[in-house]
């Protein structure tokens, strides 16, 4: 076995088949995109080759670019902050429900599988100014002041829309530390308790630490689903009022396909591909430190 | 390990320069295959006249059991009915969606036979420009009947190359219900929309809705405010052909302020910045806002069951309030939907003889007018059935009596990048993100944006 593992050439052919996979559907495709963000492509008809334009203008002109970056950074401080937190503790409480565990489990997590079209849609209505669920509840328990255009004031839309999806991915957060917990030995609670640990140290001292692995997996989901954020913004305000919630999926599916700027969607999707590479590497430095075996 | 990597770079490099190679084979090979199909084609065609052939309609009038889709389905499946060796095929998208995918199709080289085409240059232009469309002969034409000025749209430098399905025109929509109960009068001056919004905020009830999260209905609706300052729909078409500029004029700054003022008094609905097209038609259908800006294809909403009878008998429509430039008989109009042929399409005869069956008087026109569907771009005065609905009387009355138009919403007079800047800045002056001046300035940027 060794000794076949060592063929350089029999190791190429193991690999060939993945590589060419990746090769096709991602450095092929990302390599077309560079090519075309250096044209001034229309969509329709011929285009000229116009250099570095694209990418100098995205980087130093694009106010709208940064904003739309900008946000993804807001929703992934959002995420990381408020709701992971709240999923934790949601998954330790669901832990600790007895019979009602598994209902509770399929109840977080009801979000997670209907169809984003269907949720989102059903938020425009509940924050609709007119005939909304929510500015009806604040009206019904005299709070009418606190009413709000909730998707249509430019201040506001975002917070909306980072409430969304918040809410949207909530049940796959929770069920990622749920799993986590179920997979800590039932022994080191055990021990935890003989040692006179209480509840709170139990779980700061012992059981979150433990949740490193778990924790290390749920962020870098989180890093890509805020980056990658699109459907959600496109069915509710589609980045409006005016770009206040504008994400860079969104923007570049915007700028190649309504304003036909083909050429500059292209080296959008270039700078943006780059972006994320950079923030992997960060990622994968800062998450070296290993937890250890237990 | 040194000799691996090596020719995992070897390979990446072969297959990046085989991705730039590729594309402009496939160039070659469909600039191959349009020279060469028609010829192989058209000799089997003279040997077996009654051939099989499919034919590939591709529509934006997504709702094919309602309207005007409904009524484009019926006549295709009467022609099939008639022509049994016909087969039309249709894909319907609704109108983004639809003009994203004809790009895909155009930048493949596989236009479908016939296709629905806008005769504005934002659309018809790029596919005319690369060669996509086939010329039509006017005078094949000339007993269906088509409106006067009606195919200027679809013609470039004296070529035809599309036929208009309808005539659209903006109008006011009200609800006389909503101004009676709080003793209020329709509007019919400018100075009057703007106070009569007022009074209704002041009881709580939400003046006017209009699709801004899609954005084109305002563009539109700055014209009908400019012309009521200028008096002259030409002003418009002057700046766009870079006669003078939006900045530099004070009846265009007016215009503006009157739109800001109409924002800052809170004239339009409350969210009208994310509702789109189906939310805000149906907070006017339900009673809840008095005035709607929209198009005339809306004469439906006297019929729709969907809404309550109370509305259907109260709904009603009048030009844009006016002012003693700008007269209730000048009106925002153009010729929007058509049909245009695919250069590549195999059976070009086959499908210029659909499109004549298509507009033949009986069909498209007295259909589309009959069931209130829209307003079609053909003599239609032979039609009128007297059961006409209140509404839809009112808007054929606007339409005889027009004496001036705005002819293509100047939005869609450029490229695509002219019409969403245009668009987005409407957005940020109704959402009262600009000063009317700044407004102006961004006008022209996009105007600039044509000139490169």
């Amino acid at each position: 076995m060794h000794k076949l593992l060592s063929n350089r050439i029999t190791v190429f052919w193991l690999v060939a088949p993945g590589l060419f996979l990746f090769l096709f559907m991602v450095c092929f495709p990302i390599a077309m995109s560079g090519y075309y963000g250096t044209t001034n492509w229309k969509g329709i008809g011929s285009y000229e080759f116009v250099g570095l334009t694209n990418y100098t203008n995205i980087l130093f002109h694009d106010a709208v670019f940064w904003r739309s970056l900008w946000h993804a950074l807001l929703l992934l401080a959002a995420t990381l902050l408020i709701q992971h937190p709240i999923a934790l503790f949601f998954s330790i409480l669901v832990m600790h429900s007895g019979r009602f565990e598994k209902l509770f489990r399929a109840i977080f997590f009801i979000p997670a599988v209907i169809s984003i079209v269907v949720t989102s849609k059903m938020w425009v209505s509940v924050f609709h100014p007119n005939y909304g669920m929510l500015n009806k509840i604040l009206d019904g328990i005299g709070l009418s002041a606190w009413k709000q255009d909730w998707l249509g004031d430019p201040q506001l839309a975002i917070w909306s829309i980072i409430v969304v999806v918040m809410w949207q991915g909530f049940g796959y957060a929770l069920l990622l530390y749920y799993a986590g917990l179920q997979g800590i030995p039932k022994d080191l609670y055990e021990a935890a308790e003989l040692d006179g640990a209480g509840r709170i140290s139990l779980y700061t001292k012992v059981v979150i630490p433990l949740l490193t692995p778990m924790v290390r997996v749920a962020v870098v989901i989180a890093v890509t689903a805020c980056l990658k954020q699109m459907e959600t913004v496109f069915l509710m305000t589609n980045g409006g009022p005016v770009n206040t919630t504008q994400f860079v999926g969104n923007y570049l599916y915007k700028t190649a396909f309504s304003s036909s700027l083909y050429g500059y969607g292209n080296a959008i999707s270039v700078v943006f591909v780059i972006i994320c590479l950079i923030i992997t590497v960060v990622m994968n430095k800062a998450f070296k430190k290993d937890v250890g075996e237990f | 390990m040194k000799k691996l990597l090596s020719l995992c770079t070897v390979i990446i490099l072969v297959f990046v320069l085989a991705a730039c190679g590729t594309s402009n084979n496939v160039n070659k090979n469909n600039t191959d295959k349009s020279t060469k199909e028609p010829a192989a084609t058209k000799e089997p065609n003279k040997d077996k006249p009654a051939e099989q052939i499919t034919l590939k309609l591709f529509t934006a009038l997504a709702d094919r059991t309602n309207g005007a889709g409904k009524i484009e389905q019926a006549i295709i499946d009467a022609y099939m009915a008639d022509n049994p060796n016909v087969k039309i095929e249709v894909e319907a998208l609704q109108d983004e969606p639809y003009k994203s995918k004809i790009k895909v199709y155009a930048s493949t080289n596989t236009v479908p036979d016939i296709i629905q085409s806008w005769g504005q240059s934002s659309f018809i232009k790029p596919l005319i420009d690369s060669d996509m469309l086939m010329e039509l002969n006017a005078d094949e034409f000339t007993s269906n009947k088509f409106v006067s000025g009606a195919m200027d749209g679809f013609s470039q430098d004296g070529k035809l190359y599309g036929l208009p399905r309808g005539a659209d025109f903006l109008v006011l929509y009200y609800n006389k219900k909503i101004f009676d109960d709080n003793n209020l009068q329709v509007p019919t001056t400018t100075a009057e929309l703007l106070e009569v919004s007022k009074q209704l905020r002041a009881k709580g009830i939400n003046p006017i809705a209009t699709n801004a999260m899609e954005g084109w209905s305002l563009p539109i609706w700055f014209e009908y405010a400019a012309q009521r300052q200028t008096g002259d729909f030409n002003k418009i078409d002057d700046v766009l052909a870079g006669k003078s500029t939006f900045a530099s004029d004070a009846d265009f700054l007016a215009a503006a302020q009157d739109l800001l003022a109409l924002a800052e008094n809170k004239a339009l609905a409350d969210g009208f910045l994310t509702a789109d097209y189906g939310t805000a038609r149906n907070l006017f259908g339900q009673g809840q806002v008095a005035m709607y800006v929209m198009g005339n294809w809306e004469a439906g909403l006297a019929t729709d069951e969907n809404f309550s009878e109370e509305f259907r008998n109260n709904v009603g429509a009048i030009s844009y309030p006016t002012t003693a430039k700008g007269k209730a008989t000048d009106v925002a109009a153009w010729f929007g939907g058509g049909y245009s042929i695919s250069k590549n399409s195999k059976n070009q005869e086959a499908a210029v003889a659909f499109l004549k069956y298509f507009f033949a008087p009986d069909n498209w026109a007295k259909q589309l007018w009959q069931t209130g569907s829209g307003t079609p771009a053909q003599v239609f005065n032979d039609f009128l059935t007297g059961n006409e609905s209140a509404l839809q009387k009112q808007l054929v009355d606007m339409f005889g009596s027009m004496t001036s138009s705005s002819g293509t919403p100047f939005h869609d007079n450029g490229t695509d990048e002219f019409k969403t800047k245009v668009m987005e800045s409407h957005q940020k002056l109704f959402g009262k993100q600009i000063s009317a001046e700044d407004f102006l300035k961004e006008l022209d940027a996009a105007v600039s944006v044509l000139r490169k």
